[in-house]
């Protein structure tokens, strides 16, 4: 696992993207195992995630839980109440579905947002409190980081 | 050419420098704004003493000033969300000089929204009913009813909203923790929950990021229908119609991008922000308002159209009313505000002129906020049965309850800008790259 | 247009304009909704990607704008269609805006003013000339009130004097809803044709359709909830007409399965947008659903033959689903994505 807690015995600093991405590739290329290799960068370089063939984050799976647990939620509370106290309004149905759906896609989105926030948390081990009492910064600078004692 | 790191210094700089220490106009501005808030709430704890028969509310206007109002902040929201969002998605690049500020907008404009339900209840204390919680009652709140649909959509946004602000902060309070000291460097440290940057968290953030953009999206389309259905569910001429969640939603994203032309405009002049922000963004802001302006003209034309085909006897006397009726004046500056002024948009020498978008943007508020409350008022005066028609005029409570939303609006906005960076440093910095 | 689209579109329209004459009811109007949407909506995509700079069109975008010849075809088609006009029934009590001549002569201008829009949209695109933008505003005025026009009087004043302000508006996004099922089709010839990239312009029309389909669902929504919460007779006799019994319930229940739940729920999976078979699965699903939405519309006010209804289809549409697929593949000059 890439950690930037762990030792780091070389570090490359850059101040262009595009010296820091031909930096990169031929450091991978030479053959260093990629689970060595870290980065850190003021803004996200999208290249970064090839030349390291990172995986396709699993937030997905976070948002898909949270936005299906919201669905069934909304259905069951609403159903739920109406039979627990049936109150006809209206002259509308007991189960009507209609106003239902409303409730249900509130809850989808809430649930659905909140479950990709707290994976983004999990995901990226924030908050971290070593980081927030030492905070890490890049100073506008593209770093790689290596660590390990193999250093090429 | 300089390199990205000059560049993304002189960003930094340019926008923390927006942090310093508070000038005088600053300092004046949150007085005025600090002193109508507290004014309004001041006259809303006179209103909960002496009962709200110091509104003008009465039979048969039972909604007035307090639910425009609500409509109107809900509204101005909806702007915030659909740059951050909607344009995310787009891919248009010009909203990372407008999301940092127009999403602090949303959430300050839905706090405040979230106040007149609470005014407007008259025993405010008895708010909590209107969550389902067990109780000893038995009795669960009513999910058949719009207003509770509004209790749940204005939450979902409120906490959606927020949640988006905050995940766009987290690389910039890393900015704003680099450059600050003493408490202020562990205060935005805290808060920038230890970001560093790295690939990892670049590629979660950017998945997070998509996923609310996407999240958020039907959100501006959902809650805004959602409250244009407090009246649509209704049968009242005027308010009973399918066109409202459509046209409440285009009216909204109108009404929040004039007041981010009102909020930044000014802004970027004061704040000496004209490297980072130029005419054309303004430009493009310009276009989504003239293009919302035609849609919610085309559905004033379609309204009265249909109900003069439709033959219906209450229709056809509710329009004329509108039109013709108590408040017609209040009809006429609307179309004047929301149709024709926008129209001179067409001219690309006016949409680069700031000053005159800054006017416009003043103009299509006020416009705004008199159709929602032509919207409500006209239908309510002269409902079906004649011996019920009345009208309804504002009183100073209400008028100051206003005036005090406004202040609470723009005292948060104010503090805002000093307490974080107005500018999405990290996406401007994408976008220069 | 070439010889090769010319000729199916003039025996297809002669076709048409045979049926309407030789009918009395309402058969071939389902052929002309459904052509006029598609034309119509593949020009409003042209001129709404013109206007916002996007690219994602690029590669279609000469054959759509070549369709014009074949949006002239609709005022012949309506006039046609209005041989039969006394299938509604307003029209054996007359007033200013339902009467007769006024009828026909505003939707075939209309028509018209559409065709010389998307014809003068046309020419400047192609020709790279800067008043396209204006034209593609302008087109973009005429489409929307003319999807409005549609709905109200071709559609709407059958269940006079029933209203809905919202059916203008659900007509031309379904307009547009079908340009992109359209272009989903087109957008798999041009990748093996290697005039397009699936990563670009095939993705961004699934995207669009995963987006649309939801906004589609949204507008059905609020047009559903404001009548069936109302409850108002005279209202909710156009949703119980058509909802309630068999075998028209089942239909509706189609309609919305095909034109949301199915897409939304599929084009959630990025693997799935970028499939030529998910695609067309759910593209052709876009078509029959609007399909059957429209006969929905008609079924329970005018009477309609089956078969004639079949062939005005393919009388019609058939020249339109030829044009696009002799124009991706012969068009040279298409920029790629």
């Amino acid at each position: 696992m890439n950690d930037t807690e762990r030792r780091v015995d070389r570090r490359w600093e850059f101040e262009d993207e595009h010296e820091f991405l031909e930096k990169l590739k031929a450091l991978v290329d030479q053959g260093t195992p990629t689970d060595l290799l870290d980065v850190i960068t003021p803004v996200p370089v999208p290249a970064t995630e090839e030349i390291l063939k990172m995986k396709r984050s699993p937030l997905r799976f976070f948002t898909l839980a949270g936005a299906l647990s919201g669905l069934s939620l909304g259905f069951a509370f609403t159903i739920f109440t109406v039979f627990d106290w049936p109150l006809i309004t209206g002259g509308k149905p007991l189960i009507s579905l209609p106003p239902f759906i409303v409730i249900a896609f509130a809850l989808t989105i809430l649930l659905g947002s909140l479950a990709s926030f707290a994976g983004f948390l999990i995901l990226g081990r924030m908050p971290s409190i070593k980081k927030i009492q030492e905070p890490i910064e890049h100073d506008n600078m593209f770093i790689i980081l290596l660590e390990g004692e193999a250093a090429q | 050419m300089a390199s990205p790191r000059a560049c993304f210094e002189k960003l930094e700089v340019d926008v923390l420098a927006a942090m310093g220490k508070p000038s005088l106009g600053f300092l004046v501005a949150l007085a005025i704004s600090a002193t109508c808030f507290v004014v309004g709430l001041g006259l809303w704890g006179y209103q909960m003493l002496f009962g709200m028969g110091v509104a003008g509310i009465r039979h048969p206007v039972g909604w007035g000033v307090y639910i425009t109002d609500f409509v109107f902040w809900v509204g101005i929201a909806h702007s915030g969300t659909l740059i951050s969002a909607v344009l995310f998605l787009f891919r248009a690049k010009f909203r990372s000089r407008f999301n940092r500020s127009a999403e602090a907008m949303t959430i300050f404009a839905v706090m405040t929204a979230g106040l007149f339900p609470l005014i407007h209840l008259g025993r405010s204390w008895f708010a909590y009913w209107l969550f389902p919680y067990p109780n000893q009652r038995e009795l669960w709140v009513n999910f058949r009813s719009p207003l509770v649909w509004d209790v749940f959509a204005v939450s979902t946004y409120l906490t959606v909203s927020a949640v988006f602000f905050f995940v766009g902060l987290v690389p910039d309070l890393a900015v704003v923790r680099a450059r600050a000291v003493g408490i202020r460097k562990k205060l935005y440290a805290a808060f920038s929950l230890g970001w560093v940057g790295s690939a990892k968290q670049w590629v979660h953030y950017n998945q997070l990021y998509i996923f609310l953009a996407a999240l958020a999206t039907p959100l501006v389309i959902s809650v805004h229908s959602v409250v244009s259905w407090d009246f649509a569910m209704s049968i009242v001429p005027g308010w009973h119609t399918t066109i409202f969640a459509p046209y409440f939603v285009a009216g909204a994203i109108f009404s929040g991008c004039a007041m981010v032309l009102t909020l930044m405009i000014p802004m970027r002049k004061i704040l000496k922000l004209e490297d980072h922000i130029s005419i054309s963004h303004f430009e493009s802001i310009a276009k989504i308002l003239l293009f919302t302006s035609l849609i919610v003209s085309y559905a004033y034309v379609i309204e009265f159209a249909l109900a003069f085909y439709s033959g219906h006897t209450f229709e056809i006397a509710h329009f004329t009313y509108r039109l013709l009726g108590d408040y017609w004046y209040l009809y006429a500056l609307m179309v004047f505000c929301n149709v024709l002024l926008p129209l001179t948009l067409f001219a690309r020498s006016l949409r680069r002129s700031l000053t005159f978008l800054f006017v416009m943007s003043i103009f299509v508020n006020i416009g705004m906020w008199l159709e929602r409350f032509v919207i409500i008022v006209t239908s309510l005066a002269k409902e079906y049965d004649p011996y019920s028609w009345g009208t309804y005029v504002p009183s100073m409570v209400e008028v100051g309850i206003t005036v005090g939303s406004f202040g609470l609006f723009f005292t948060l906005f104010l503090i805002f800008t000093k307490m974080l960076p107005v500018l999405a440093i990290t996406e401007v910095k994408e976008t220069a790259l | 247009m070439t010889r090769s689209t010319n000729i199916p579109a003039i025996a297809g329209g002669v076709l048409f304009v045979l049926l309407a004459f030789f009918t009395s009811d309402a058969s071939v109007l389902p052929a002309l909704l459904m052509v006029a949407a598609v034309l119509q909506g593949l020009y409003a995509l042209a001129a709404a990607a013109h206007l916002a700079e996007g690219k994602w069109i690029l590669p279609a975008r000469n054959t759509i704008l070549s369709l014009h010849p074949l949006l002239l075809w609709l005022p012949i088609a309506f006039l046609a269609y209005s041989s039969n006009i006394s299938i509604y029934g307003w029209t054996e009590h007359q007033t200013f805006w339902l009467s007769t001549p006024f009828f026909i002569a505003r939707n075939v201008v209309m028509l018209l003013i559409t065709w010389a829009l998307a014809f003068s949209f046309s020419r400047a695109a192609l020709a790279g000339s800067e008043k396209a933008g204006v034209l593609a505003v302008l087109y973009a005025f005429a489409f929307v009130f003319n999807q409005s026009f549609i709905a109200f009087d071709w559609v709407m004043t059958f269940d006079y004097p029933w209203i809905s302000t919202l059916f203008g508006g659900y007509f031309f996004i379904e307009a547009m809803f079908l340009g992109l099922a359209a272009l989903s089709f087109m957008a798999q010839k041009l990748i093996t044709l290697g005039k397009a990239e699936r990563g670009k312009t095939f993705m961004d029309v699934s995207t669009f359709i995963f987006g649309w389909s939801l906004l589609w669902a949204g507008q059905l929504f609020a047009q559903f909830l404001v009548i069936w919460y109302g409850n108002i007779p005279e209202e909710q006799l156009f949703l119980v007409r058509r909802i309630v019994d068999a075998p028209l319930r089942q239909l509706a229940i189609c309609v919305p399965l095909f034109l949301f739940v199915i897409p939304f729920s599929t084009l959630l999976s990025r693997a799935a947008k970028a499939s030529n078979a998910v695609m067309t699965v759910i593209a052709s699903l876009v078509f029959i659903g609007v399909f059957i939405e429209r006969l929905l519309f008609i079924i329970p006010v005018a009477e309609m033959n089956p078969f004639v209804v079949v062939l005005a289809l393919v009388a019609l549409g058939g020249p339109v689903a030829n044009a696009l697929w002799r124009g991706v593949t012969e068009d040279g000059a298409s920029e790629a994505a």
